[in-house]
Parts: structure tokens; C-alpha cells; sequence
């Protein structure tokens, strides 16, 4: 009987330990509320096991505000992360670890505009 | 005594019960009495004041009963339904981490908005794939400048130790 307490336990524990989606705060940024914006360009794409998701901004700092906001909140989830402001802008990258894989995101805020993608392999997400 | 003989109606067994309290039964009958009344489920304030008096031996009927109740329950069974459980687990997790099962993963999906407006599939492939491209660039930039980053500091620490 205690065996199989035991066996049961370490499946459980397997089955909690199981991938689990990272419920990153940015990718509330692609639910849809910026689709019919005209200042901003998304880019959706899951494919050859890559999860990626992008947002170009145009002259619209509320939305860069918001998307840097939503960074700061998954920044300290990050196993690495690192800020820059150089020549190309205001650089901040997070790589994030989550089921053994990196979830990459990146934020380019450059004259007025901004660049910002997260991209990972698909496992990282599940 | 056998089942089939211990086919007895409540009132024989209050009867018998109250002959027990009168101490009008034999050690045999006495033994008979608390075989019925582990065995039968009858209840009244008479049986069950006897079942109390009796309740050493109810118990002990009462764990038999349980023991053979979980008999087939063994650790090989506990085993086997451990093994069960674990291989249907990773059997169902490599199926869901399969990308053959999944038509979302097999085909890709493509998706894009621009100037707030969905384009087309051929549109949204090319979009992503040259966004995908920035993220790449962005991600070989910023290693550079960690690479640098990382100098400057080797050669501030270098500079401070001579």
C-alpha cells in the first residue's frame, strides 16, 4: 500500500509539474483590442513550432506606455534581462524560461515609434 | 453454523436476544446468537442493546468483512494501476506534444493587421515573416551590445586591479 501511495504521489507530482502556459501580462497585448487600430501593426503567427507575435507602433505613445507597462510586469519573471539606450532607440529584451524553453521579448522604442515582439518555440507556451 | 441456516425473522431474533439478557441460553446457543446478529441486519432497542453487549466479537466480524472487501486489493493490483496511470499520462502528453496531431501546427497559422484591418493569408505570411526577421536582427543586436557591455565592465574591473 505504501508503494503505490508512493507511485500515486510521483504521478501527481508529474501531472503538476507538466507544462504549464507561461500566462505572460503581454500576451494580454494580443487579444484582439489593437486589431483596428490604425496606428499599430500586428503580426500573429504560429508555425514550424514557433510561437511569434509582434506590434509596430506608430506615433502613439499611450500604446507604447501601456506595452512598456505590460513588459515591467512580466520583467521579474525574466531569467535575463537587459536594457539599453543607444544609437537604434531604447532596447529592452526579457528572455523568460518556461517548460525547459526561452520565451524571447523584445521592446524597440525609437523615434516616437516602437517595435515590440515576444517569439519562442511553442512548447515554451503550453 | 452455516448461512443457509441463518434464516431467522426479527422477532425470533429479539426473542432470542431477550433470552440472552435473561441468561436462559447456552454458551452454544450464546455463540449461535452472535453469529445471527453479525450477520443480519435487523435492528431494535433489544438487538441492538445485544450487539453492544457483543461488541467484541461484531467487531471483529465487521474487519473480516473489510479484509475481504479489499483483498484483490494487493500491491501488485496498486502497482499496476500506478504503471496504468503513468504510461495513458505520458502516452497522452507526447500525443498532445505531437505536431501531427495538431493541424494548427502542421499547416501554421498566419495572421496580420494593418492600418487596422486583417490582410490576407499570402499578405500576412510575408508580414510575419519579415517582422520575425526584425526580432532576429533585434535579438543579435542586443547580444552585441551584452558582448560589449560585458567588455567595457572585464576592462573597467582589469583597469581598476593594475
Amino acid at each position: 500500500m505504501k508503494q503505490f501511495l508512493v507511485i500515486f504521489i510521483l504521478v501527481l507530482t508529474s501531472i503538476s509539474a507538466m507544462a504549464k502556459p507561461p500566462r505572460l501580462a503581454v500576451e494580454q497585448l494580443f487579444d484582439g483590442r489593437y486589431n483596428k487600430e490604425k496606428a499599430v501593426r500586428t503580426s500573429i503567427s504560429r508555425a514550424d513550432g514557433t510561437y511569434y507575435r509582434s506590434l509596430h507602433v506608430t506615433n502613439n505613445p499611450g500604446i507604447i506606455k501601456i506595452i512598456e507597462s505590460e513588459l515591467r510586469k512580466d520583467s521579474p519573471r525574466a531569467a535575463k534581462s537587459f536594457e539599453q539606450e543607444g544609437e537604434g532607440g531604447r532596447y529592452t529584451s526579457l528572455k523568460i524560461i518556461n517548460n525547459g524553453e526561452t520565451i524571447d521579448i523584445g521592446l524597440q522604442q525609437y523615434n516616437g515609434n516602437a517595435f515590440f515582439f515576444i517569439k519562442g518555440k511553442e512548447k515554451a507556451f503550453k | 453454523m452455516k448461512e443457509h441456516d441463518v434464516k431467522l425473522t426479527l422477532q425470533e431474533t429479539e426473542q432470542l436476544c431477550r433470552l440472552y439478557m435473561d441468561c436462559q441460553l447456552t454458551v452454544l446457543e450464546e455463540i449461535e446468537l452472535q453469529y445471527v446478529l453479525g450477520k443480519m441486519p435487523y435492528s431494535s432497542p433489544c438487538i441492538d442493546e445485544v450487539r453492544m453487549l457483543m461488541g467484541v466479537a461484531i467487531t471483529m466480524n465487521v474487519k473480516e468483512s473489510s479484509k475481504k472487501r479489499f483483498a484483490w486489493f494487493n500491491r501488485k493490483t496498486a502497482i499496476g494501476i500506478a504503471a496504468t496511470v503513468t504510461i495513458l499520462f505520458a502516452v497522452g502528453l507526447a500525443l498532445f506534444n505531437n505536431p501531427a496531431v495538431n493541424d494548427n501546427d502542421s499547416f501554421g497559422i498566419y495572421i496580420a493587421y494593418v492600418n487596422g484591418r486583417e490582410v490576407s493569408h499570402e499578405l500576412s505570411e510575408q508580414q510575419v515573416k519579415s517582422d520575425m526577421e526584425r526580432a532576429d536582427e533585434f535579438l543579435s543586436h542586443i547580444a552585441e551590445l551584452e558582448s560589449r557591455e560585458q567588455e567595457q565592465v572585464e576592462n573597467f574591473i582589469n583597469h581598476i586591479e593594475q
